[in-house]
């Protein structure tokens, strides 16, 4: 099968996966609650405001019917309301879920530069003490409560020491910048405005850091692993009994082999990451998704839940096509 | 979710390489018996893995905590929300080893209890999700065909979303509370067993030995449950083992947010998510349960990295 052709199928697999999500997610919200009615209008709701619901989303239909409504009104872009705000839940993730991509992208950058290098710098030092301390912070990273660890950093390195804000994407008294992708390192870099820049990565690189610190273990064991299995593999003997040096042998030889396995568990790391939002969202009142998941399940307020699920979990299933493509662009080998 | 990679990039070693061992072994001890005598040279391997060891001393002293934490707390009524007004945000001393919160509860003892709950959730859900994915993973791997193909398309699509955010989206369907966070969780957890033990069973319904089986006419249930079956044993005690710690994290997670236990329950989460509101100076309500949370996912890390090593030990760890 060639590279086109590999392309359309893998696109055509998306459509049961995404027809399973909505599956899950109508389940979630038809079928899980007591009374979805009821848990759509809100704990204040009065009883009309509960019919009108019951009225709208045909409750009293067969659960068949009531999924293909639900489907229709998913496509045209219909996600429900917001209890709280009245706002439709479409344009609210709409609005915030640049915030979130920046986030992740940033945290994901981070785990990949510094998991990386430490994973292969564990693997050539194997068993002695840069090895073992590596391994300890990674066990330690993956075991740390995010919400906590953000809160505790949020506390020493900006309310004590003041070094980075507090929290939000940009002081309240400035406009951010204005511009075509909603991620605001990208915008203030396309019109030039270094100041922009700087303040939004000011605000970025604390939120950012404490989300990359689970990836960021992740991806150090898994290539730790990955590059041990390829250093023990023929090919890498024969290098070095041609006489290259040990730096060439892992530079040329080792990384790239071992780079591809790990792609698998970045990709797969992503979804953690996207996961993890919502817990660090909500400590440094970042304005995206998953503070917005928070903000809704306080109160809950059900129907924004839902809208972040869905899109939460379309993201992924994107993510995880776009490693397949890498996939086969970094290893030749594959035949699709 | 967070913390299906970590297992998973490990299940993954252990599937190929478990397979190999054991196999040698069944085969020379004859059927039934070759995973005893690895599980006894395992345990002397696991005593001498220290990381390993001081893991399991933590849990089991977590254990102890929880069973006995109405005798140890030097403030039991503060657990379930006696109120002492005067002695609130009291700083860590003597007589309040971790200080005290906002109704001036000692949050030592408050942590202690808090040890009940969160062993009580990890326990659970990775009870129920093993007893859901492991019976579904070993029908999809032997049958193979139309019954692995439904099983593991379901499976797939509890994968699409993280699990954090599916237990989030579930937990507020059935209505906030520890007992809903629970089921919640365990609904998101069962997808990793079902597919580690997949996977394994596939590896494992095509070695020599259970070829040998069919052919001295073994009848299927017998080969499901004497010889394949156990063979899975050390890849789910190993995931057992690290997911208590991070189903133990997603419910402090959970109930941080609002989802899970609800104050005044002592659960680890839930005093962080109140104590952050006295943040920065009254530090000691939130710090303390925070500490407690990654002690206790850390100590189920350690002992589940400690049995691969030794149950496995051509596994990397």
């Amino acid at each position: 099968m060639g590279r086109g052709r590999f392309l359309i199928w893998r696109l055509v697999l998306l459509i049961p996966t995404v027809i399973g999500l909505t599956i899950l997610t109508f389940i979630i919200s038809r079928v899980v609650p007591a009374d979805p009615a009821k848990l759509a209008a809100g704990p204040r709701a009065t009883p009309e405001m509960v019919e009108t619901i019951r009225e709208k989303y045909g409750l009293n239909d067969s659960l068949v019917q009531q999924y293909f409504d639900y489907v229709r009104g998913l496509l045209h872009g219909d996600f429900g309301e917001s209890i709280l705000t009245q706002h439709k839940v479409s344009s609210d993730l709409a609005e915030r879920f640049p915030a979130t991509l920046e986030l992740v992208l940033a945290a994901m950058f981070l785990a990949v530069a510094i998991g990386v290098p430490l994973g292969v710098l564990s693997a050539i030092y194997q068993n002695r003490w840069p090895d073992q301390i590596a391994r300890l912070f990674a066990v330690s990273f993956v075991s740390i409560p995010v919400f906590w660890f953000a809160i505790i950093l949020q506390l020493a390195l900006a309310s004590r020491w003041g070094i980075v804000p507090l929290g939000r994407r940009y002081p309240t008294r400035e406009t951010p910048p204005d511009g075509p992708t909603g991620l605001f390192l990208v915008d203030s870099l396309w019109h030039g405005d270094w100041h922009a820049f700087l303040t939004s990565a000011h605000h970025l690189i604390l939120p950012a850091l404490v989300l990359s610190v689970a990836p960021l273990a992740i991806i150090m064991r898994t290539l730790r692993g990955d590059v041990l299995e390829v250093m023990g593999q023929d090919f890498v003997r024969t290098t070095r009994a041609k006489g290259l040096a040990n730096r060439a042998v892992i530079r040329h030889h080792v990384l790239k082999n071992a780079f591809i396995p790990s792609l698998t568990m970045i990709g797969l790391t992503f979804g953690w990451t996207l996961g993890g939002t919502v817990l660090v969202e909500a400590v440094f009142d970042w304005p995206g998704i998953g503070k917005y998941a928070v903000d809704a399940a306080v109160r809950l307020d059900f129907e924004p839940i839902m809208g972040v699920t869905i899109v939460v979990g379309v993201a992924f299933v994107v993510i995880n096509l776009i490693v397949d493509l890498l996939y086969g662009f970094l290893d030749p080998r594959i035949e699709y | 979710m967070t913390l299906d990679l970590v297992s998973a990039e490990a299940s993954v070693t252990v599937a190929a390489e478990a397979s190999i061992l054991t196999t040698g072994n069944e085969i020379l001890s004859g059927a039934g018996a070759g995973p005893r005598g690895n599980t006894r040279r395992g345990l002397r391997r696991f005593r001498r893995n220290r990381l390993g060891m001081a893991g399991l001393v933590i849990i089991l002293a977590l254990v102890a905590i929880a069973i006995f934490a109405p005798w140890i707390a030097p403030y039991p009524d503060d657990a379930t929300g006696a109120v002492h007004v005067t002695d609130a945000l009291l700083p860590p001393s003597w007589s309040h080893l971790f200080g005290t919160d906002d109704l001036g509860a000692d949050v030592f003892s408050r942590v202690l209890f808090g040890a009940r709950y969160s062993l009580a959730v990890g326990l659970a859900v990775v009870g129920i999700a093993a007893l859901i994915g492991v019976p579904l993973g070993a029908l999809a791997g032997y049958f193979g065909g139309y019954v692995n193909q439904i099983i593991m398309r379901i499976t797939d699509i509890f994968l699409t979303i993280p699990g954090i955010v599916l237990a989030l989206a579930i937990g507020a369907a059935l209505g906030p509370g520890l007992f809903n966070a629970t089921i919640a969780l365990s609904l998101v957890w069962w997808p990793g067993f079902c597919r580690l033990v997949q996977g394994q069973v596939l590896a494992l319904r095509q070695q020599t030995f259970v070829d040998a089986a069919h052919v001295v006419g073994a009848p299927q249930g017998r080969i499901v449950f004497r010889h394949i079956l156990p063979n899975t044993l050390t890849p789910v005690l190993v995931k057992i083992s690290m997911d208590i710690g991070f189903a133990m994290l997603s419910a402090a997670g959970l109930s941080f947010i609002g989802i899970g236990a609800q104050p005044p329950t002592p659960e680890w989460g839930a005093m962080v998510s109140l104590g952050r509101l006295y943040m920065p100076d009254w530090w000691w309500v939130a710090t303390f349960p925070g500490l407690a949370i990654f002690l206790a996912v850390f100590a189920f890390n350690m002992l589940g990295d400690g049995m691969r090593d030794a149950l496995d030990p051509r596994a990397q760890g």
